[in-house]
């Protein structure tokens, strides 16, 4: 069942994305996990494209909000306005079912903050009053790595909630060329039409749940998250919440694959995505060129995999 | 094929002593109800042959002790054994043998030589049914083939025995007049023994051995032997702990209770023979018992020690020896109740167990046998290219693929049929029997190769 779908929006999405498989894959998997993707790459790898045909294939409501320095918390969340003798509320663009946040790392922690309450409890307040979200919710970030002058880097705690952290990078030449001429005309996205609606989303997301994780894996994960935590080189290793975040994507990946039950390879494939951004190098090390992918490496190939005993 | 049979029982019963008769009719037996445990039970074929090499005749000898002391060295040398089978099994070759090394270093009598062979036929009728396997036969031992080469193998090692004995006899008479006796006097030189096991006689603990390669390796044989009923006992303990814990359902209540009536003899017995080892002369009602040895000597010479104290009550170790025996017959009466039930095509304790399961059901017996298959691939892998820890069954297998071109085809299927089992849960009977083809497929291809080379 899940699997089905993943091929119909898969097919979708390649209408309009070339070479992204591995990305496409990871965001729905993210999407599954009832969680939330940051897309950090470098300006025109194909981020806010690949939102958008996401959207637009799963049948749902979307918004773009391009994040900017003067941005304010209401922008986002939406405002109380007075008109005919009392208050009415204009919802912002947080009220939908995909959003895209575009360059995220642009607008003030506070407004950044903003996001906090809405990705972690799918609901916002405003005015002291508490307004659900629109269901499912979906949040895609954006930020570019490379260019930082008069950034504000994302606080941890807004880092945490994010379930993964995908990165684009530029396609092969021959998927390169490919682009270049399916996009020679009129863009294909406006043409996309939804092979999903958001019940069957949500169906999907239920069915998730079920896929079944042995017990050893969920130790493999446990001792994943613990390497991390006991390195000398990471200051802040990675928290329950990402261990929570490991399992639930894991699971993901196994139904998008049509297994109703999780390999290890399943959980080595999600671990850098779900990891990497929740660690913090400390600064010694990172001069010496040592870096969150590479502690997770080091994990990966430290922490034995459940599998047989041959003694 | 009777006549082989008949064969067998005649040359059997002469080349052995009347005491290993017992453990023999147990042996059939167990071969008759355990289809499925044929090979490992061929394996034991070669406990006759390492009883005849520890040597005793308890008609010969009323010294309880050294009956102890032999239970724990037989449990050592069946234990060292089957650790050396399962090397041999899994490898494929000739790595059992160095394991004995010490055995012919403690006894340069034919006897041992006797067991090398007998461990070689074992390895060969391993070999055999790996060929079964790949020709897609059932999987057993042809008996026929195994039972001649038994045979064969048991009279090479009874001729060898023999010769080996005269050879230790002229040793002992010679080098007895250089000992030195401790306080038994002339009566703890070996005489020659008449008849029964012991027959590559050891001088006693208390007559210093020479100087010499002989006598180190005698040292360290005792060394062994203490670590081996260290370790025994570690065993035990686990199994205790692994039966108390294992959840009791309705229709095992019956074996259960059997198997923790079993084990608290085994413990007790253990305890006993730790006992003797620790504490000489406590216990054992022997008065004298500086004048015993702790290691097997042959019959004749502990039974001439121990004469003057022969008729002292036997102690805890009498009662070792009829909580022993009371094993024993319980043991065969299960046997043949088993049997009896088999005959009758009535399932014996467990319906659930012996009822063959409807085709295509998935069960966890049938999930057993691939992760078992499995387990004896990752085996057989260990002398080409061991898995690494953290390495998971997929990348495992892509590794493989890499270096094994010609195996990748088996490989992934195995894994394929492995993992939604080890991670999934259930497997059917198809996907059990494949497995195992396949990892008789993939041994028979390293072993050509590896003859090739």
């Amino acid at each position: 069942m899940i699997a089905d779908w993943y091929e119909r929006v898969c097919q979708n999405i390649e209408k309009v994305m070339v070479g992204q498989q591995e990305a496409t894959e990871l965001l729905l998997a993210g999407f599954l996990a009832a969680g939330h993707v940051l897309l950090e790459d470098v300006p025109g790898t194909g981020k806010t494209m690949l939102a958008r045909s996401l959207a637009a294939s799963l049948g749902l409501d979307f918004k773009r909000i391009q994040f900017t320095p003067d941005l304010l918390p209401s922008d986002l969340t939406g405002v109380n306005v007075w008109q005919d003798g009392g208050f009415r509320f204009v919802p912002g663009p947080v009220f939908t079912q995909v959003l895209l946040a575009d360059e995220i790392n642009r607008a003030t922690p506070k407004t950044q903050s903003a996001l906090l309450e809405a990705m972690a409890e799918s609901q916002v307040t405003v005015d002291g009053e508490t307004r659900p979200l629109a269901s499912p919710f979906f949040v895609i970030a954006t930020q570019n790595p490379i260019e930082m002058d008069g950034t504000f880097p994302l606080p941890e705690a807004q880092l945490d909630r994010f379930l993964l952290r995908l990165r684009l990078g530029y396609p092969e030449e021959g998927e390169e060329v490919q682009l270049l001429n399916r996009l020679r005309g009129h863009h294909p996205i406006e043409e996309l039409r939804p092979v999903s609606d958001a019940a069957e989303a949500l169906k999907l997301r239920e069915e998730v749940l079920d896929i079944r994780l042995e017990p050893e894996l969920t130790e493999y994960v446990v001792r994943l998250l613990r390497y991390t935590r006991d390195h000398d080189d990471v200051a802040l290793g990675a928290s329950p919440r990402a261990g929570l975040a490991l399992q639930r994507t894991a699971m993901a990946l196994a139904a998008l694959a049509g297994r109703d039950y999780v390999l290890p390879d399943d959980v080595k494939r999600a671990a850098g995505p779900v990891l990497e951004h929740r660690l913090i190098i400390r600064p010694e090390a990172r001069l010496e060129g040592v870096s969150a992918a590479t502690i997770v490496e080091k994990a990966l190939a430290a922490t034995p995999v459940p599998s047989e005993e041959i003694g | 094929m009777t006549a082989l049979y008949a064969l067998a029982l005649v040359v059997f019963a002469t080349v052995t002593p009347p005491m290993l008769w017992p453990g023999a009719l147990v042996f059939v037996l167990a071969w008759a109800i355990f289809p499925r445990w044929r090979s490992h039970l061929a394996w034991s074929a070669v406990f006759f042959s390492l009883y005849l090499f520890f040597g005793s005749d308890p008609q010969d000898s009323a010294e309880m002790r050294r009956l102890a002391l032999l239970a724990g060295k037989l449990t050592f040398g069946l234990l060292a054994f089957a650790w050396s089978a399962t090397l041999a099994e899994s490898n494929s070759s000739w790595a059992p043998l160095p394991f004995f090394t010490w055995a012919f270093l403690a006894r340069p009598s034919g006897l041992v030589l006797g067991l090398g062979l007998l461990a070689w036929a074992g390895w060969q009728l391993v070999r055999q049914q790996r060929q079964n396997r790949e020709l897609g036969r059932s999987f057993a031992i042809d008996p026929r083939g195994g039972l001649l080469a038994a045979v064969i193998i048991l009279a090479l090692a009874a001729l060898l025995a023999n010769a080996g004995t005269i050879t230790r006899q002229q040793q002992t008479h010679v080098a007895a007049p250089a000992s030195t006796i401790s306080n038994s006097g002339p009566t703890a030189v070996a005489p020659p023994p008449s008849r029964g096991g012991g027959k590559a006689a050891i001088p006693a603990e208390r007559v210093s051995l020479p100087l010499s390669w002989e006598a180190l390796a005698f040292k360290l044989l005792n060394w062994l032997i203490s670590l081996g009923l260290l370790v025994l006992l570690a065993l035990v303990t686990t199994l205790w702990w692994r039966l108390l814990t294992t959840p009791t359902t309705r229709q095992r209540v019956d074996r259960k209770s059997l198997l923790l009536v079993l084990l608290a003899v085994i413990s007790l017995a253990l305890g006993i023979t730790l006992f003797a080892l620790a504490f000489p002369g406590k216990g054992i009602g022997l008065g004298n018992a500086s004048q015993t040895v702790a290691s097997s000597p042959g019959p004749q010479q502990i039974g001439e020690q121990s004469q003057p104290t022969a008729t002292k009550k036997a102690g805890w170790l009498g009662l070792f020896l009829l909580l022993a025996a009371f094993s024993m017959l319980g043991l065969i009466i299960f046997l043949a109740y088993l049997l009896f039930q088999l005959l009758r095509h009535e399932p014996a304790v467990d319906p659930e167990e012996t009822a063959a399961p409807p085709p295509g059901r998935r069960t966890p017996e049938f999930a057993g046998r691939v992760r078992t298959a499995y387990r004896e691939f990752l085996r057989l892998m260990l002398a080409h290219a061991p898995v690494s820890r953290s390495e998971t069954p997929r990348e495992y297998a892509r590794r493989l693929e890499k270096r094994f071109p010609q195996l990748a085809g088996w490989v992934r299927e195995l894994t394929d049929l492995y993992e939604p089992v080890r991670y999934g849960g259930l497997a059917d009977e198809r996907e059990a029997a494949r497995a195992e083809e396949l990892v008789g497929l993939i041994a028979a291809e390293l072993e050509r190769e590896r003859e090739e080379i």
